[in-house]
């Protein structure tokens, strides 16, 4: 069962005894009888406390990644950014690969025949539209095709945008092969340059990003080379290919440099493409793109797909708020503003002069309840059931989405809130959850991993299970936000807070706040997941980040991260361990 | 893929490519009259031997097994497999207390987590995922799945165009059990390391279909021009083939392995540009000339689907019509069919809320939530989305054998249907998993039986299939934690 979106384990209760954590280093400690969260590599968290390993992270092991395959998403934004199309070949049936919560990540983005299919009848989509295009071809034509010095040329410029660095000469020769056999076959110059374009398209330099190894047998790390750099920053910041400044950035070795890597992220972020790291990043993070396929039940007539649109494009835009100004992370869970459209506004009873829908105004509205991302609608409907809040759901979402503190994998044969009351019975529901599951907490054995995370969904009980304000249960009993958590290591004499204000400044005080995004960051820009390696470039990063003077804003922690060794350098595998 | 151009041109007038296969397609496709289907192989009808297993997502109400064991009139379908009706029922065996837990826990424990990811991936694998994964230290992994040990075995391989097909129906991308996502969504591995997805748009099915066959070119003309589009393809095809070998000298080992995988894939394509060009895929029956039926696209971040858009009778619909094809065409004789993922969160809006004893249904009103929810309430909503897969199989089965193959047999007699969950129920264990056979009769398959097993491993079930049905002669198949040998389960065969 998953964590993040499952929606009855958390009502079992008692303990299974190893805990889930896997290389991720943040577990419960076995069993959560002390109720004591902890990491595997010291405390982490906001300032310098606990973090190890402050003189850097020179010379420690930047791991190594398995040759990357463009998802869907970055190969549509990559032929729309390099050819200038407006299709978008990619759909949800190509083959994706996901794995932790990210869609990027290159160990499981596999491939097979029927996925290579896909790329050859896309190829020759694109490659046809380009040619048929006067604008789109210019972009790499400027002779008489017919001429083969031309078609030489054409294809040198159009594979060095596709495969983001120069052909070398065999390379050259071998698309210009596919340009003489067309000949050959009696077509034209432009027919003939559009099959070697297709070649190119449909190649494995353009369809993976790779990386080489000086010496492939050796496991020594090395400086990847600067059109390797210049590829994991577009895909991290654009999810997509590195555009003609960057490659020259490359090209004149600019982008290896501290000032130089500096500079072109700024500029990176400044650019309008660095909303897709909003949108993918944050979308897949913060659960924007849950929302769209979040269930919810039709006795809620409030919430439409139009409401879920908008709620999930909210999630997407405060984070981009946070990305493009300078403001800091810390305040993300506190910040009081929102986006709304017409739809949102209405929804939640701010008045705005927005209307209609799909077009959003930022507003900032101290006069009701709800601030802070632990106030938007996407987040609260996303943690919840379809037709009730779940308190677990919720608190535990906020442990390890936004804490990376995982709770561990429920016990067998544990009862649960909701349970099959025979044939004509179908589902009850609690009216009044809370009662609920402090009933289930009597068992000693739930309560000890309950205690963990129940009270931050509990303080959010004054928000129904689509984020609308709520005074009272279904039973008319008030609704008490106040919660306790047991004493721990980083909070000694226990916390107690109450409501969505209270868990707001709770999370934003907790150590595990800042890493979090720390390492969520990191996971989607390396697209692996990350290992006890990656600590200490984490850690140089952190101390980076936070460093006392200078705002810690998400754009700051991207300069620290992509500037260690852990973005910047990698080794040779250590060699498949195949059947 | 279309590795060439279906001729369109010539729609409406009678020709190979004209007309399916009789099997009266219910959908809007624009399939034309009916052509005699002739056989073109000399292989005759009737000796085809086939597997279909189809997926049954997050379980089956309690209300799927049977009061009674028994054979004949010992034993009656409850409320839940009431959609097989009784015509059905002749050919249908229920296998009771097959567990898969023995792959994960040596003590047998039913308890396995995160449950929907390791079941689903072991259904047809029986491959702890986990420790397959760890062993072979790569991020994805399983074993060869039981139909494509059929499917790559010389019994099979190459006596269709198509070794093997894999299809289903799920639209929303939705979780994955915090594991990779093979594990939820495909039941198909051709190797511990290659699972296969499969293809939901039945588009693309019926490309995947037709893409196989070799047009009829009405001319001289027109044959040259095919000659040259096949040319074409095939230089594309080398310059990818020969950077790629280039790319692959300079790569570590792993990431050679990754690049092999590439390669396969484009020769892969390559040896059917040239197959086709080959005239490889002799068909036992014209196809039809075009598609312009349901699209379907999966999406993680379109607006949940709505009656208003899509409608999973109609998918499923066409998806069966598309399955009945392969099988009576004999592109393929092995299709993998997911009737959604594993933890589908799919809401079935379209289906009305039903109510449930053990004995029968009747119409309740009132919307099932989504599935995963439904599945964990229990209940009448829970029964209520069985109960419409159940129909949705029982459907495919009626028509494969409504095809009359060989006099008095149909193609349902010549295919082993295993259909089934990878789990029990809302309770998520892995013992007492839903499990019927279907049709097989002249495959040495009894029927009409419920049989009540003393607890076997599920992976006896599949190395049954595959010793004693279909004769392979394998040694072994899947895990079992506690080092058991596989055996045969003789109750299941034909006295």
């Amino acid at each position: 069962m998953t964590p993040r979106s499952n929606g009855t384990f958390v009502q079992r209760c008692a303990f299974i005894g190893a805990c889930a954590g896997v290389a991720l280093a943040l577990t419960f400690a076995p069993g959560c009888g002390d109720g004591t969260p902890r990491t595997a590599s010291g405390t982490g968290g906001r300032g310098a406390g606990g973090v190890p390993g402050s003189g850097g992270s020179g010379g420690a092991d930047p791991g190594s990644k398995a040759m990357h395959r463009l998802n869907g998403t970055e190969y549509n934004a990559t032929v729309a950014d390099i050819l200038g199309t407006t299709l978008q070949p990619a759909t949800g049936n190509w083959r994706g690969g996901e794995v932790g919560g990210f869609d990027n990540m290159a160990a499981v983005l596999g491939v097979d025949e029927l996925q290579y299919g896909r790329y050859l009848d896309a190829a020759k989509t694109l490659a046809t539209e380009v040619m048929a295009s006067e604008p789109l071809r210019s972009r790499f034509v400027d002779c008489a095709l017919d001429d083969r010095d031309c078609a030489s040329a054409s294809i040198a410029r159009a594979g060095a945008r596709l495969f983001r660095r120069p052909l070398d000469g065999d390379e050259r020769q071998t698309y210009l092969r596919v340009y003489e056999s067309s000949r050959e076959l009696g077509d034209d110059g432009n027919a003939a340059f559009t099959l070697a374009l297709q070649a190119l398209l449909s190649s494995a330099e353009f369809l993976y990003r790779i990386e080489l190894d000086p010496e492939p047998a050796s496991s020594a790390a090395h400086r990847l080379g600067a059109y390797e750099l210049a590829s994991r920053l577009s895909y991290f910041l654009w999810s997509s290919a590195p555009d003609e400044a960057l490659l020259d950035a490359a090209a004149s070795g600019t982008v290896l440099s501290d000032d130089g890597l500096g500079a072109t992220v700024d500029r990176m972020l400044d650019d309008p493409r660095a909303e897709r790291l909003a949108t993918n990043f944050a979308g897949q993070w913060l659960g924007a793109r849950e929302v769209l396929v979040h269930p919810v039940a039709p006795k809620f007539w409030q919430w439409s797909l139009r409401t879920a649109q908008a709620a999930s494009q909210e999630i997407v835009f405060y984070f981009g708020d946070f990305l493009r100004s300078d403001r800091s992370w810390f305040e993300f869970p506190e910040a009081d503003f929102n986006y709304v459209d017409g739809e949102l506004a209405y929804f939640y009873g701010i008045p705005a002069d927005v209307t209609g829908f799909g077009t959003f105004q930022r507003l900032e509205n101290r006069t009701d309840r709800r601030a802070g991302f632990l106030g938007l609608a996407g987040f609260l409907a996303v943690t919840s059931l379809d037709r009730r809040t779940s308190p677990s759901r919720r608190g535990r979402w906020i442990a390890s989405t936004l804490l990376c503190t995982e709770p561990p994998a429920p016990p067998p044969n544990v009862p649960e809130l909701e349970r099959e009351d025979g044939p004509d019975g179908g589902a009850a529901t609690p009216a009044n959850i809370r009662a609920s599951l402090e009933r289930h907490r009597r068992d000693p054995g739930c309560a000890a991993c309950h205690a963990l995370f129940d009270p931050y969904g509990l303080a959010l009980e004054e928000f129904d299970a689509i984020g609308l304000a709520r005074k009272t249960y279904e039973d008319g009993v008030a609704i008490d936000a106040a919660v306790t958590f047991p004493p721990s290591p980083s909070y000694p004499d226990g916390l107690r807070f109450q409501g969505l204000d209270g868990l707001a400044h709770a999370v934003a005080t907790n150590p595990n706040f800042g890493t979090c995004l720390a390492r969520k960051l990191f996971t989607y820009g390396l697209g692996r997941t990350l290992t006890t390696q990656d600590e200490p470039h984490l850690a140089r990063a952190r101390a980076a980040w936070l460093a006392p003077g200078q705002t810690p804003s998400v754009r700051r922690l991207i300069r620290a991260l992509v500037t260690t060794d852990g973005f910047r350098s990698r080794r040779a595998d250590d060699g498949p361990v195949m059947p | 893929m279309s590795t060439h151009d279906a001729p369109n041109d010539r729609r409406g007038r009678p020709s190979r490519r004209g007309m399916l296969c009789g099997a009266g397609v219910a959908l809007g496709l624009p399939w034309l009259e009916s052509l005699t289907p002739r056989p073109l192989r000399a292989e005759a009808p009737g000796t085809r031997r086939r597997f279909l297993p189809i997926y049954l997502p997050n379980g089956a109400h309690e209300y799927w097994r049977p009061a009674t064991a028994g054979s004949g009139p010992a034993w009656q379908l409850g409320s839940i497999l009431e959609p097989f009706g009784a015509a059905l029922k002749s050919k249908l065996t229920i296998v009771s207390n097959l567990e898969n837990g023995s792959v994960f826990n040596a003590d047998g424990s039913a308890h396995i987590e995160p449950s929907h990811a390791l079941l689903g991936g072991a259904w047809l694998t029986c491959v702890d995922t986990v420790a397959a994964r760890a062993r072979l230290g790569v991020a994805e992994a399983a074993g060869i799945s039981v139909d494509q040990v059929l499917a790559r075995h010389a019994a099979f391989r190459g006596k269709t165009a198509l070794d093997s097909l894999q299809v289903g129906l799920s639209t929303p991308l939705g979780s994955c059990d915090n594991e990779p996502c093979s594990s939820t969504r495909s039941i198909s591995w051709a190797g511990s390391t290659s699972p296969m997805y499969k293809l939901v748009d039945p588009l693309e099915v019926f490309n995947r279909i037709v893409g196989v066959t070799r047009p009829a070119e009405p001319d001289a003309a027109a044959a040259l021009e095919a000659k040259k589009r096949i040319a074409r393809n095939k230089s594309v095809l080398d310059a990818v083939l020969e950077n790629a070998s280039r790319t692959r000298a300079r790569l570590g080992a792993r990431d050679q392995a990754r690049m092999d995988e590439f390669l396969e894939s484009v020769r892969g394509v390559e040896r059917r540009v040239v197959g086709v060009s080959a005239g490889m895929g002799g068909l036992a029956c014209a196809l039809p000339s075009g598609y312009t039926g349901l699209r379907v696209e999966q999406s993680a971040s379109a607006p949940r689907q709505t009656t208003k858009d899509y409608d999973k009778g109609v998918h499923a619909d066409a998806m069966n019509a598309l399955i009945a094809l392969a099988f009576e065409c004999d592109v393929t004789r092995v299709i993998s069919y997911m009737l959604e993922d594993e933890r589908s969160e799919f809401t079935y809006d379209n289906v009305p809320e039903r109510a449930f004893t053990a004995e029968s249904s009747s119409p309740k009103g009132g919307a099932c939530p989504e599935y995963h929810t439904a599945q964990h309430a229990g209940g009448d909503v829970f029964a209520t989305l069985t109960w419409w897969n159940v129909g949705k199989a029982a459907d495919l089965c009626r028509k494969l054998d409504s095809i009359e193959e060989a006099p008095g047999t149909s193609v349902l007699d010549n295919t082993v249907v295993l259909f089934g969950a990878c789990m029990h129920a809302g309770d998520h264990a892995a013992d007492r998993l839903p499990v019927a056979l279907v049709g097989g009769a002249n495959l040495g398959l009894g029927g009409d039986r419920h049989l009540v097993l003393d607890k076997r491993p599920l992976r006896d079930l599949h190395f049954t299939l595959l010793n004693d049905v279909y004769g392979l002669g394998v040694t072994d198949f899947g895990e079992h934690k506690a080092g058991r040998p596989p055996q045969s389960i003789r109750e299941l065969l034909k006295a």
